[in-house]
């Protein structure tokens, strides 16, 4: 499904990742665990083709991550950074607003099955749709925007950090849930309890320049 | 009824009014003086050369030297404008030239064409006067949208960036902080517009009545002058914004740092 093929990253003329070479197939559930400024998240960004590698090439599903082909790959992503700022007031307009974009025309919100995933994370879904953003916890949020990626139903999902925000009680939780996920799953963690749930671990050596 | 005249002795003696306001700003250590009296020197000069030669304009006028000089004022609002805004002139200048260049035909025009209804569209005495106004207002409008698409797309990048990695088109993307640019550009007009001739009567108006036309003839002007210069004005933001983006993007939809100035 995902291909790495010997790729490089350079930033600020240091090479951060050298000749990087993985394959991930579908359904797998992959954790990448490193130091921070190993190039985890470098590496989940370069599949939606947010960061260019110097050299070295990635395939999604046989076809090459370049340009003319990054719109069409990008649809089959569903991505949760660690962090990021909505422009939106409320819960319900951060669910609700994916569903406007293009390429999730013809999938409607579903609230029922989203409340549900919502329980299955821990958190209360019928209260915490009627909330501003504002009003919610971090931890809350990671959860929001987790469960809103899998009810997407992309073919990849890309996750940057997934538990940071959690207690240990939610953390198993969403370890569990992730675990039962029937697709490609690709996370950038420091969880080892979380890592060792995915079906392979790909630990990134910090680059000594 | 003739305009009152206003000799060079009772110029200078209105002149004479710059001096409270100088008096304010030195009491209160602003730091400003200087520059104030830089300001309106500059805008006496300027505005004494720009009677001078439109003088001869309208006398003259001639077609090439209409258009001519039209597109030098487009030039120079451009220029001011990229100044303004801390981008990158190099990346810059051709869209932000084409938008307003053509935001001023595509109004002017139509105003001057459709609305006023003159034979000769490039007649000086009214083509000049009305791209200057145009030119005026795109200045200010185009300072403040451009500045805040690119500056909350720079803050903002990481939202932007988790739009397009979810699938979302370019466009998609970018659709927010356009929102964005267009409101902070936008309101200050807008509410200008709401309370026009309640609190102030607006400079077209005052002067054409000073000139001789009725409050009448010169409440429609002014209307007119309010319409397009919201129109052109959001125009010209809109087609600078589109035509940049050529440039100020990448193939992958990614924003260009170079593009900001260091």
């Amino acid at each position: 499904m995902i291909q790495y093929k010997e790729i490089s990253f350079v930033f600020s003329g240091k090479k951060i990742i050298d000749k990087f070479d993985c394959r991930i197939s579908q359904g797998e559930h992959c954790a990448l665990v490193g130091e921070s400024g190993s190039g985890k998240s470098t590496l989940i960004g370069a599949l939606m083709g947010l960061v260019l590698p110097e050299s070295g090439s990635i395939q999604i599903d046989g076809i090459a991550v370049n340009p003319s082909t990054i719109q069409q790959l990008r649809t089959y992503m569903a991505w949760v950074p660690q962090e990021v700022q909505l422009p939106y007031e409320t819960v319900r307009e951060t669910v609700m607003a994916p569903f406007s974009l293009k390429v999730n025309q013809g999938h409607k919100f579903d609230e029922k099955r989203f409340i549900n995933l919502l329980s299955e994370l821990g958190l209360e879904g019928q209260s915490i749709l009627t909330k501003g953003m504002r009003q919610i916890s971090g931890g809350e949020k990671q959860r929001l925007m987790i469960a809103l990626a899998v009810l997407l139903n992309k073919k990849i999902l890309l996750l940057d950090e997934p538990t940071s925000a959690l207690d240990f009680y939610s953390k198993q939780k969403m370890t569990e849930f992730l675990r039962k996920l029937d697709m490609t799953m690709l996370s950038a963690t420091h969880d080892g309890t979380f890592a060792e749930s995915c079906d392979t671990i790909i630990r990134i050596e910090k680059l000594i320049v | 009824m003739n305009t009152p005249e206003i000799s060079l002795f009772s110029l200078a003696a209105g002149l004479l009014l710059i001096i409270i306001p100088l008096m304010i700003l030195e009491h209160y250590k602003t730091g400003l003086v200087k520059d104030t009296i830089v300001s309106v020197i500059r805008m006496v000069v300027q505005l004494f050369l720009v009677g001078f030669y439109l003088n001869y304009l309208f006398e003259w006028n001639n077609l090439y030297v209409n258009i001519g000089w039209m597109l030098l004022m487009v030039g120079v609002c451009a220029f001011n404008l990229i100044t303004r805004i801390h981008l990158s002139k190099r990346v810059f200048f051709i869209p932000v030239y084409s938008a307003v260049f053509f935001s001023v035909m595509i109004i002017g025009t139509y105003f001057l064409k459709g609305v006023i209804g003159l034979d000769n569209l490039f007649e000086s005495r009214y083509f000049i006067p009305i791209c200057g106004i145009l030119l005026g207002n795109i200045l200010s409008s185009n300072v403040i949208g451009m500045n805040a698409f690119y500056s909350s797309i720079k803050r903002e990048q990481h939202m932007y960036h988790y739009l397009l990695g979810n699938g979302a088109t370019i466009s998609e993307a970018r659709f927010p902080f356009m929102t964005q640019a267009l409101i902070k550009a936008f309101n200050p007009a807008i509410a200008s517009m709401a309370v026009m001739g309640l609190i102030a009567l607006p400079g077209t108006l005052v002067g054409q009545i000073i000139g001789g036309s009725s409050p009448e003839l010169s409440i429609r002007y002014q209307i007119m002058i309010m319409i397009i210069n919201f129109s052109a004005s959001i125009i010209a933001v809109l087609i600078s914004l589109h035509f940049s983006f050529k440039y100020t993007f990448d193939k992958y939809g990614r924003l260009k740092q170079s593009i900001f100035k260091s």
